[in-house]
């Protein structure tokens, strides 16, 4: 059961996977440390923002679990090798509505406010940061990463190129082992 | 191709990587030789003008006995030379609490030993209250006041700003809450959290309560008042059952109307004494405009609203909920001078360390240093004012101890006392706040700077490390003088001679260094 699970990645898996998580990882450090708040009065500490906004009336600890857990499982997401590509799917959807939050933190914090409120903090200078929009573009590209990694199917331990009849019984599962995909090249070699 | 595309992800890497590398090795133009724990200053780049130093006397003051040893020692501890020297007292107008005893119970934790702990005097005499007569009415009678009720805190208020050496050079008028007589729970705090409690039809009453104790302390004791600030932290819940003081919430519109209803009593006031006293707003709790409940830029949009705002130039704010906080301040100061220019000055009017377990050490000293530096470099304050001046509670929110209502009470300062005291003792009104920091500077380090009308340099330099720091000194003055507050100096002269090219600074201490040319 586990070997089906944490099969081997092929090497581009193994790389996209990591640079995804890395993009990832370090989108989220980036949006949750102290420095991504209003450093020379530039943007918002958008992160503790979202939480009151989406947070008001809750009473479970969303902070933690959205802002920490969900990034976490996609950076995890990325990285381990699992058989399931949809993972890689879901993750990279997560990442993806991650970014687009980030890039809207501005008006979801306005939202709370009447129409002059809002105007007058639009005319103060409120914005988003630099590195949350770091962030929100690094979330983007791990987003864009872990879609790769899913749709990855090439294999570098395989030597012999598939013939044509041989394409419906090759491993499209990017997990496939050079092995059995070799031995199966020699029995359809075998059988004509 | 795939070997490509890990070349062309690790470049990716190593571009980010050196571009991070470039940005930490800029040089401060102040330090071309980058230099560590480098004094840099620029005495041509000035800030703002310092407006003083000072403390309130909220509480402890109505427990002073008029012409006691405590009083002359607390006097001159605080107001005079040969204390630190502060230069703003601030009164506390009571709301009456004492007359029903409201908080002696709530907030009484271990650590308060004083029984009537946080209760106000009232000069108002509640028994005159005539219930066919409007609230104004009545608080409009002077018939209904007697100031002897807040003798102590009066009388000691006139001792600081007439005693022989007196340093103080403006007096500010406060209030947490109107008289209880005037709010809907009919108490100094609301009957639940975030209560408005003044209503509207009580604005006018209120008005006239306060200008009686303008009048009293002007006309009466013949003392000049600068300013009257008659909200306190408007933001802040001040109600329900554990309610721990007096305070009032009011929403940022009626904080507004209500200011526009004092400003005309107060200019009424004015031409008919010849006197130019102040409106004092807002005393804002906080800055933390990013805070669900700050909205500290809220308050202000509201009172731009009314004309009186025209003649408005400062603000007074206080230095809770993120006192080290330099993102914080940078926040708020952005987006006022976004909407309103360079138009409203900073006060920094309360702060105290709300941490219980008295800290008379310099752990919280050098706590305050670091909340000093921050308001006065990244907030630019223009004055300074701590919280209660003397307490006599388990708790850090005096900068000297003093058993309250004794008479020949000892006065013991904490460190907070003398490091207020390497700002205060050294820094007039006028002087100015100029471009200089630490260069290159070890952890903990860090220094304020300002320029005297005579042209020395006053820098306050903080070593907040665990070990000595060897601060290279500029170039270009002839003498320097250094006092030290660490733990095992007060403020203490230890050196006065030839500048050199280098300080040591104390692990641990704050340290005002004096060049002259």
């Amino acid at each position: 059961m586990l070997k089906k699970v944490f099969e081997k990645p092929t090497l581009l898996q193994l790389v996209l996977g990591i640079a995804a998580a890395c993009f990832s990882l370090v989108a989220f450090g980036l949006f949750f440390a102290d420095a991504v708040g209003d450093k020379g009065g530039d943007g918002l500490p958008a992160f503790k923002i979202a939480f009151d906004v989406m947070t008001d009336g809750l009473h479970f600890n969303a902070r933690v679990f959205i802002a920490y857990l969900i990034p976490l499982l996609c950076a995890a997401a990325t990285i381990l090798p699992f058989k399931e590509k949809k993972v890689y799917y879901a993750a990279s959807f997560l990442l993806l509505a991650a970014g687009i939050v980030i890039f809207c933190i501005k008006e979801i914090y306005l939202t709370k406010y009447e129409s002059d409120i809002a105007d007058m903090y639009r005319k103060a200078g409120v914005s988003i940061a630099v590195p949350a929009i770091i962030a929100g573009v690094f979330s983007l590209i791990a987003s864009a990463l872990s879609l790769l990694r899913g749709m990855a199917g090439v294999k570098f331990a395989v030597k012999d190129k598939p013939t044509e009849g041989d394409a419906a019984s090759v491993n499209d599962d990017a997990h496939g082992s050079a092995e059995e995909c070799g031995a199966a090249a020699e029995e359809k070699e075998e059988e004509r | 191709m795939k070997k490509k595309c890990v070349l062309a992800i690790c470049i990716a890497f190593l571009l980010c990587f050196l571009a991070g590398a470039f940005a930490a090795c800029k040089t401060n133009p102040l330090n071309p030789d980058a230099l560590d724990n480098y004094l840099a200053i620029d005495p041509d780049k000035e800030y703002q003008s310092v407006t003083g130093f000072g403390a309130s006397a909220a509480w402890w003051a109505q427990t002073v006995p008029v012409g006691s040893q405590s009083a002359t020692d607390l006097a001159e501890s605080l107001y005079s030379e040969a204390g630190i020297a502060l230069s703003i007292y601030r009164y506390n107008i009571g709301g009456g609490s004492w007359d029903y005893n409201a908080y002696n119970e709530h907030g009484a934790g271990d650590f308060v030993v004083f029984p009537e702990y946080r209760n106000t005097q009232s000069a108002f005499i509640a028994d005159n209250y005539d219930e066919s007569l409007s609230a104004a009415e009545n608080f409009a009678d002077p018939d209904n006041y007697d100031f002897s009720k807040d003798e102590n805190a009066l009388e000691f208020m006139k001792l600081c700003a007439t005693q022989e050496g007196s340093t103080v050079e403006r007096i500010i008028l406060f209030a947490n809450s109107p008289h209880y007589l005037l709010t809907v729970s009919g108490k100094t705090n609301g009957d639940y959290a975030y209560q408005s409690n003044l209503p509207a039809e009580n604005y006018d009453a209120y008005c006239e309560y306060l200008i009686k104790y303008l009048d009293y302390v002007v006309n009466g004791l013949g003392l000049g008042v600068e300013a009257v600030s008659a909200i306190n932290e408007p933001q802040h819940s001040w109600g329900g059952e554990d309610a721990p003081q007096e305070g009032c919430h009011y929403e940022p519109k009626e904080l507004a109307a209500f200011y526009d209803k004092f400003y005309g009593y107060l200019k009424e006031f004015n031409a008919a004494n010849g006197t130019n006293v102040k409106m004092d707003v807002f005393e804002s709790g906080n800055y933390d405009v990013y805070k669900s409940k700050g909205r500290v830029m809220e308050y202000i949009y509201e009172m731009s609203k009314y004309d009186y705002f025209d003649e408005i130039d400062t603000i007074s704010v206080h230095s809770y909920g993120s006192p080290t906080s330099v993102e914080a301040r940078e926040s708020f100061i952005y987006m006022l001078r976004n909407l309103y220019g360079d138009k409203i000055n900073i006060e920094m009017s309360e702060i105290c360390d709300m941490t219980a377990g008295l800290d008379a050490g310099m752990d919280s000293a050098l706590w305050l240093s670091e909340v000093m530096n921050k308001d006065f470099v990244d907030l630019g304050a223009r004055a300074w004012c701590w919280w209660m001046a003397a307490s006599c509670d388990d708790y850090n929110d005096g900068i000297v101890t003093w058993m309250w209502g004794t008479e020949d009470g000892k006065v013991t300062p904490t460190k907070r006392y003398w490091v207020m005291g390497n700002y205060s003792k050294f820094l007039d009104t006028g002087d100015v706040r100029i471009e200089g920091s630490i260069d290159k500077a070890s952890k903990g380090v860090f220094a304020t700077v300002f320029k005297k009308a005579d042209g020395r340099i006053v820098a306050v330099l903080t070593n907040a490390g665990d070990s000595a720091a060897t601060i290279t000194l500029p170039s270009g003055y002839a003498s320097l003088q250094a006092w030290e507050t660490s733990a095992d100096k007060d403020l203490e002269n230890v050196y006065d001679g030839v500048c050199g090219r280098t300080y040591v600074a104390a692990a641990g201490s704050v340290t005002t260094l004096v060049f002259s040319k």
